[in-house]
């Protein structure tokens, strides 16, 4: 949709709201109409310098300043890509409904406000996931700024959501960012990095199968390239040094195997890994019962 | 989003917003373009286990009879074994002599061939025996696996200690054999 026809459509709303503002004072009424114009041809800052003195101390009165004040911001994050704009922009949108609500009204223009909280909502998400795509170690703290923002938005707009199968998604794809840094990088760091994240995931959601399995396989992978480090080169007391280094990973992975095991019973999958892990501890007997119930899980 | 599109079935379309990111985080998590890790199902155990043959390999001195032609490893009843041996230390030379793998399925085969310097098998009992006899005084230094102990004809047996693959050498039967154990690989033999 062209600039102008947002522009139109912004225009529209407001003025099927206009004449159904109880209470609201007419200097008010003057400033959210001229900030409405101002809005529409693009001055963004006039519209706002327009309501700053009525968002000072805002009130069920000038709840539709605070929701066009927040329409402006919106616009010109639309526009100018504006970060301040934003979260200004869910602010006054949040405080134009909670003073709506709060004075038990329901004013016409409150659907729209929703409506432009929910596409704030969903830029923040979109540049959380953006900031994933293109994460470095270390920006953990922006990715989860960015989705909390979200979040907050969602909760706005309906307290019910539950944000638990998204906030451990985001961790697990943090984790897997992080496995493509080790594997460019070799870096130790890297590595605790692609732990830290599943952990947290399972901190969030205890039960996520897929993240316990995961977990498991990344630290058992890692077990297992100490091994293969291993080349013509190689001196015996570095051998010897290596089998310790790699049975300390294999140790370190096989709870969180057996976790997914209980986790999800008779997972084809895990049981591979249950398989394999107890081989690679030389523990041939264990190995060997995984894999009858391996075979049995992939009988038809 | 624009008011006037919230105007109609705006409801409706609020949910339809609101269940947008799931759904793309799901399709995210799904389809992106990372993937989760796969389970890498390498035998750990063969590949200590080549470690080792090939650190007896070139830790060990063979007679002159036996630096003549490749240096051979023989391998009886592995086949996982012969193809890492192969894939990972076949390019590299014992001395002067090409390192070449072989598989052996039988006694038999090892009676045909030139006698391999190396051969390793996990058998027991009769099998064992039997291929114990068909290298009995040849210059080749037998490597087993997790016998009970050393068993007579065998030069080296591959045991467990505390999660670690070590082994054990018979230096007698490697000297029986003209084979003269390196310094190293005597000193970090297990004694038991």
């Amino acid at each position: 949709m062209g600039r102008a026809a947002l522009s139109l459509a912004f225009l529209f709303a407001l003025a099927m709201s206009w004449a159904q503002t109880p209470g609201t004072s007419p200097d008010v009424q003057v400033a959210v109409e001229r900030a409405i114009a101002l809005g529409k041809g693009g001055d963004y800052a006039g519209g706002l310098a327009l309501l700053s003195p009525y968002l000072e101390e805002p009130t069920p009165a000038t709840a539709k300043a605070c929701y066009v004040a927040g329409f402006l911001h919106k616009e010109r994050f639309k526009v100018q890509s504006v970060q301040g704009d934003r979260a200004e922009a869910v602010r006054w949108l949040s405080t134009a409904l909670d003073l709506d609500d709060r004075a038990g009204a329901r004013a016409p223009w409150q659907e729209s406000a929703r409506q432009a909280l929910t596409y704030l909502g969903g830029t923040y998400f979109d540049d959380a996931v953006r900031a994933v795509r293109t994460f470095e170690p270390g920006t953990e703290s922006a990715v989860f700024a960015l989705f909390d923002a979200h979040v907050d938005v969602a909760r706005r707009l309906d307290p019910r959501v539950d944000d638990t199968a998204e906030r451990a998604e985001f961790h697990k794809n943090l984790a897997r960012a992080y496995r493509q840094w080790f594997e460019t990088t070799g870096d130790e760091g890297h590595f605790e990095g692609i732990v830290d994240q599943y952990r947290l995931a399972l901190e969030v959601r205890p039960s996520d199968v897929t993240a316990t399995y995961n977990l498991a396989v990344n630290i058992y992978n890692r077990g297992v390239a100490v091994l293969k480090s291993m080349d013509e080169n190689t001196t015996l007391p570095e051998l010897f040094a290596l089998q310790d280094a790699c049975a300390a990973m294999f140790q370190r992975a096989l709870p969180w195997f057996e976790r997914a095991n209980e986790l999800q019973p008779d997972r084809p999958e895990t049981l591979r890994g249950l398989m394999i892990v107890h081989h690679a501890l030389n523990d041939n007997a264990t190995s060997d019962a995984y894999r009858v119930q391996l075979e049995n899980a992939l009988k038809p | 989003m624009t008011p006037k599109t919230a105007r109609f079935g705006a409801g409706r379309r609020l949910g339809l917003w609101l269940v947008l990111p799931v759904l793309a985080s799901w399709i995210w998590a799904t389809q992106g373009g990372v993937q989760d890790a796969k389970l890498d199902a390498t035998d750990t155990q063969v590949l200590i286990q080549a470690q080792y043959l090939f650190q007896l390999a070139k830790g060990n001195d063979w007679p002159a009879e036996s630096k003549a032609g490749p240096f051979v490893v023989a391998v009886h009843g592995k086949q996982a074994l012969v193809d890492m041996l192969a894939s990972k230390y076949a390019a590299h030379p014992i001395g002067s002599q090409a390192l070449t793998v072989q598989a052996v399925e039988s006694p038999e085969d090892l009676a045909e061939a030139q006698a391999p310097q190396v051969l390793y098998s996990e058998a027991s009992g009769e099998e064992l025996e039997a291929l114990l006899n068909a290298v009995k005084g040849r210059p080749t230094l037998v490597v087993t696996a997790l016998q009970p102990s050393l068993v007579p004809g065998a030069t080296v047996n591959l045991i467990q200690v505390n999660n670690q693959l070590r082994y054990e050498i018979n230096v007698r039967d490697a000297e029986k054999r003209g084979i003269l154990v390196g310094n190293r690989i005597a000193s970090w033999a297990v004694q038991r």
